[in-house]
């Protein structure tokens, strides 16, 4: 494929071979590749919250998404968080959503800035000029990782 | 939010059940015990559903390890040898036997077919099993084989989830659900029912579903090998402590979410993560079969060998109830062509297994109380299918029990001379159910859910403890 980002859509839209499960999809039900399916299976385990939690897709994705709002929002943090909120939830952040997504940010650039975070946490970069200073990239990249394992990201209401 | 707005969004027993037991309706739940309706709790903790509960009765069992042999064990070539097939194998069978709806064959037209295997009696008990399974022989009086299950789903999906949840149609939770939600976890930091299957199976994932029960009790399947669980492990850049910040911050998030909802699923998912994390310490241990010596892991041998030591550790570490599906996709139990090849590779696939399994659990006085139950979802056809298949056969077959306060070196009930019903002392899966949850101090009519409108069971309405069976 010429154009990566054609890869970032919906898994509806991927190729699949019979041959070749996806972990990621297996945990969450994925029908045989080989019968017919009339309707995925539900179901909620921990070995679901782990892949969400520590797999390598989201948390590719939790640093596509920090790169995004930096680059979309020119370094401006409060824009960004909205901008966040609107694209994961599809709502305006409330008031004190707001206050507590900034402590947690301001946590963890707290703690990043006595331990600087090693490589591979920085927010992806899609060529802006305003991406943030290595400790607060961090935290970012965790608040992003969050976002994607809320439920309300998750679960269709 | 007012409390109006959300009674207005919930039937009145969600409602209730919600108050009282979910961990979403924090906020509402404290409501109600500052106006004095509901009984504070002895601690500020939410409610959690997997906290042990007592019993109904003393119980002989703690956990139970189900090998579930997958497509259909054929019974009268395994444990329920049968001279008079032999005798007239070839022959048409009896006009008494045309009437039984099989899946893929009418027996008028098919002709009787004897087994290829031998069968000695094996221990002090003089238990038969067939030749084929040399290592299980030898654990004979520890076996309870029951030659007389039956029911009538002649189809491998909904007969998979007649055995699991006691109705052939989706939708009922499973014997390891009912476990669960009866009895709660004993172990912190696993789930408490763990299912291991390497093939792709006929049913999806609902047969060890909770159906209408809460999602928290459903079971959790793991792989097997170097990785069995994927992702047990924090990005290596992100760390542990990292890692907690961020758990906290969405279970916060999660927790205001739920309370807006009353949908159990979400219960499950703030529930999943919490024990997501605490498994990322203790399951890698658990499944870490180099920590076994060499001995032991020769003993079990590799493939359904590896799941049954897992096993053995999972149960150890408290795991309530641990499943192990065998066979599956094109190396499965169903075999309606080279009846005798097919039995044979998969009976040499599971001998090893059972047997380290038995004399391990044994040594380590595990057995005692610890059930091991091996069963299909049916046994197969004393009739040809093609030329030397067998087709599927729900009406008698044989299965066995060991453990857990579980009567060993006895066989119990008898199919008819050929082998095609159960016809002494009938064992039906709902008795079967009903038993194992006898083990375990549960009565199967006192556990019950309610669900649209009634108490459901496992048992359905059915259901007899066979005391016979019983050490």
């Amino acid at each position: 494929m010429k154009d990566p980002w054609e890869l970032h859509r919906r898994s509806l839209y991927l190729v699949v071979r019979r041959s070749i499960k996806l972990p990621f999809f297996e945990v969450f039900n994925e029908p045989d590749t080989i019968g017919s399916c009339a309707g995925r299976e539900s179901t909620v385990v921990a070995s679901q919250a782990l892949t969400l939690l520590n797999g390598d897709d989201t948390f590719a994705r939790a640093r596509a998404l920090a790169g995004r709002l930096w680059t979309e929002c020119d370094g401006n943090a409060s824009w960004a968080a909205d901008r966040a909120w609107l694209l994961v939830f599809g709502r305006p952040m409330a008031a004190n959503e707001r206050r507590r997504a900034f402590d947690f940010l301001a946590a963890r650039e707290a703690h990043w800035e006595k331990t600087p975070p090693s490589e591979g946490l920085e927010p992806a970069d899609f060529g802006s000029d305003h991406l943030p200073p290595a400790a607060r990239g961090a935290a970012w990249v965790e608040w992003c990782l969050a976002l994607l394992n809320a439920n309300e990201f998750l679960y269709v209401d | 939010m007012s409390t109006e707005t959300k009674s207005s969004l919930l039937s009145r027993r969600d409602w209730l059940r919600h108050a009282g037991g979910g961990l979403g309706a924090l906020a509402l739940t404290s409501l109600l015990v500052r106006d004095g309706r509901l009984q504070a709790a002895p601690s500020a903790a939410p409610a959690n559903p997997l906290a042990p509960r007592p019993p109904h009765f003393a119980p002989k069992a703690k956990a139970v390890i189900y090998l579930f042999m997958h497509g259909g064990p054929s019974h009268v070539d395994i444990f329920d040898p049968k001279p008079a097939l032999t005798k007239f194998d070839g022959q048409a069978p009896p006009s008494e036997y045309h009437s039984l709806k099989l899946q893929f064959t009418d027996v008028s037209k098919q002709k009787l077919m004897g087994s290829q295997q031998t069968f000695s009696r094996c221990g002090k008990s003089g238990l038969e099993i067939c030749d084929s399974l040399p290592l299980l022989q030898q654990c004979a009086d520890d076996l309870c084989v029951v030659r007389s299950m039956h029911h009538d789903v002649f189809n491998h999906t909904p007969a998979i989830w007649m055995l699991n949840t006691g109705s052939s149609l989706p939708g009922r939770a499973s014997l390891g659900a009912w476990l669960s939600y009866g009895l709660g976890s004993m172990a912190d930091n696993l789930p408490a029912f763990v299912v291991m299957h390497t093939r792709p199976l006929k049913p999806g994932p609902g047969v060890w579903g909770s159906g209408f029960l809460p999602a928290v009790y459903q079971g959790t399947p793991i792989g097997t090998g170097p990785a069995p669980i994927p992702y047990v492990a924090p990005p290596a850049a992100l760390g542990g402590e990292g890692q907690r910040a961020v758990l906290n911050y969405v279970q916060e998030m999660n927790r205001a979410h739920a309370a807006e909802r009353a949908d159990n699923e979400l219960d499950a998912r703030i529930a999943s993560y919490e024990l997501a994390f605490r498994m990322q310490s203790a399951a890698p241990e658990a499944v870490d079969l180099a920590r076994e010596s060499a001995a032991t892991r020769a003993l079990y041998g590799d493939g359904f060998g590896e799941q049954c030591l897992i096993a053995r550790r999972l149960v150890e570490r408290g795991v309530r109830c641990v499943q192990i599906y065998h066979g599956g996709d094109n190396e499965d139990w169903d075999t309606h062509g080279n009846n005798h090849q097919g039995q044979t590779k998969r009976l040499h696939e599971v001998d090893r297994g059972c047997a380290a399994l038995l004399q391990d659990l044994s040594a380590r006085g595990l057995l005692e109380d610890t059930l091991v139950v091996w069963t299909g979802e049916f046994g197969r056809t004393p009739t040809t299918e093609g030329k030397n298949g067998r087709d599927h056969n729900p009406y008698g077959y044989s299965m066995w029990l060991a453990g857990g306060g579980i009567k060993g070196g006895y066989t119990h009930g008898a199919t008819d001379e050929l082998g095609f019903r159960a016809v002494e002392q009938p064992v039906h899966v709902h008795d079967l159910n009903a038993t194992l949850l006898h083990q375990f101090g549960l009565n199967h009519e006192r556990l019950t859910w309610r669900h649209e409108g009634r108490d459901f069971r496992l048992t359905d309405v059915f259901g007899n403890v066979v005391s016979d069976l019983l050490a």
